[in-house]
């Protein structure tokens, strides 16, 4: 009895939300998909080249985690990985780009995700950009007085 | 755009769409199973009982406590299953969301930083921290 009614709340309960989340993800990823292909990976590239300056992290960075914001941390693993081993980051640049890629990454699915799930996806990308900018200057800050009074440990 | 390149698109959207679901789905199912057999069976009550006073910070119900707690161990889909399960209001939707986004999937994702040469355990610690962090500020003045 505990078992079927398990079964019928438990997959009538996931199944709706899959289905919501199906309903938004199938536009939202074909979209995704047009803009690619009209470059908008490179308007993207540019902005977050922007950010970059402002939160002092190298503007080289700003593809690797253009992908990473977009795309989602293990798809775009490959990348990311690649260009931090090829190019000479510092422990600090490496640990902030992981600040700030570890808050906020996947952001489109993830965003499309609760908003199936009944909220609203203005509210659900700001909860999440706000701290992420805000932990990742700070954490810059941070770093960088420790570079600076020789605490931390700079290779 | 030509209409080989929209086509192109079309079905790559697709794909991805498709193979996501499946991934969210494999994860997703067990955890509202898993968290309405809990809630059915009476344990999850009990359990959160223990949990309440300190997820009374985050302004959620000590039953959220396993939503955190899956997203965090496993995948940020279990903690959406786990989701799916609970009765909660759009605030309280709102503050799970936010801090399930911000730190999920720990092991998986730390490994990724430390395979890639960051201070793993550092930005997990500021994962953890911003999560709560947030969910504490957006319970005060949400």
């Amino acid at each position: 009895m505990l078992l079927w009614k398990t079964l019928v709340q438990g997959l009538s309960a996931s199944f709706l939300a899959l289905g919501k989340i199906a309903l938004i993800l199938f536009p939202l990823l074909i979209l995704i998909e047009i803009a690619k292909e009209l470059g908008w990976l490179d308007w993207a590239t540019r902005k977050v080249a922007g950010l970059l300056r402002r939160l002092e992290l190298p503007e080289r960075a700003a593809l690797p985690l253009a992908a990473g914001i977009i795309i989602g941390l293990t798809y775009s693993a490959g990348i990311l990985l690649g260009a931090v081993k090829e190019k000479g980051w510092t422990e600090r640049e490496l640990t902030l780009l992981w600040i700030f890629l570890g808050l906020n990454h996947a952001i489109i699915e993830d965003t499309a995700i609760f908003a199936a799930l009944g909220i609203p996806a203005l509210a659900v990308l700001l909860v999440r950009l706000v701290p992420t900018v805000l932990v990742t200057w700070g954490m810059a800050r941070v770093l960088k007085s420790q570079e600076l009074t020789g605490t931390g440990d700079v290779d | 755009m030509e209409r080989e390149r929209l086509w192109r698109a079309l079905r790559e959207g697709a794909q991805n769409a498709v193979r996501t679901i499946l991934v969210l789905a494999k994860v997703m199912v067990p955890a509202t199973l898993l968290v309405t057999f809990l809630e059915l069976s009476g344990l999850l009550p009990q359990l959160a009982k223990r949990f309440a006073p300190a997820m009374a910070l985050l302004g959620l119900p000590g039953e959220a406590a396993i939503a955190l707690v899956a997203g965090n161990l496993s995948s940020m889909y279990a903690g959406v299953g786990a989701m799916a399960a609970l009765e909660l209001t759009v605030k309280q939707r709102l503050i799970l969301a936010a801090m399930l986004m911000l730190s999920h999937s720990l092991p998986q994702e730390g490994a990724i930083v430390l395979q890639a040469g960051g201070r793993a355990l550092q930005v997990v610690g500021v994962r953890i921290l911003t999560a709560l962090a947030t969910g504490i500020v957006l319970n005060m003045f949400f």
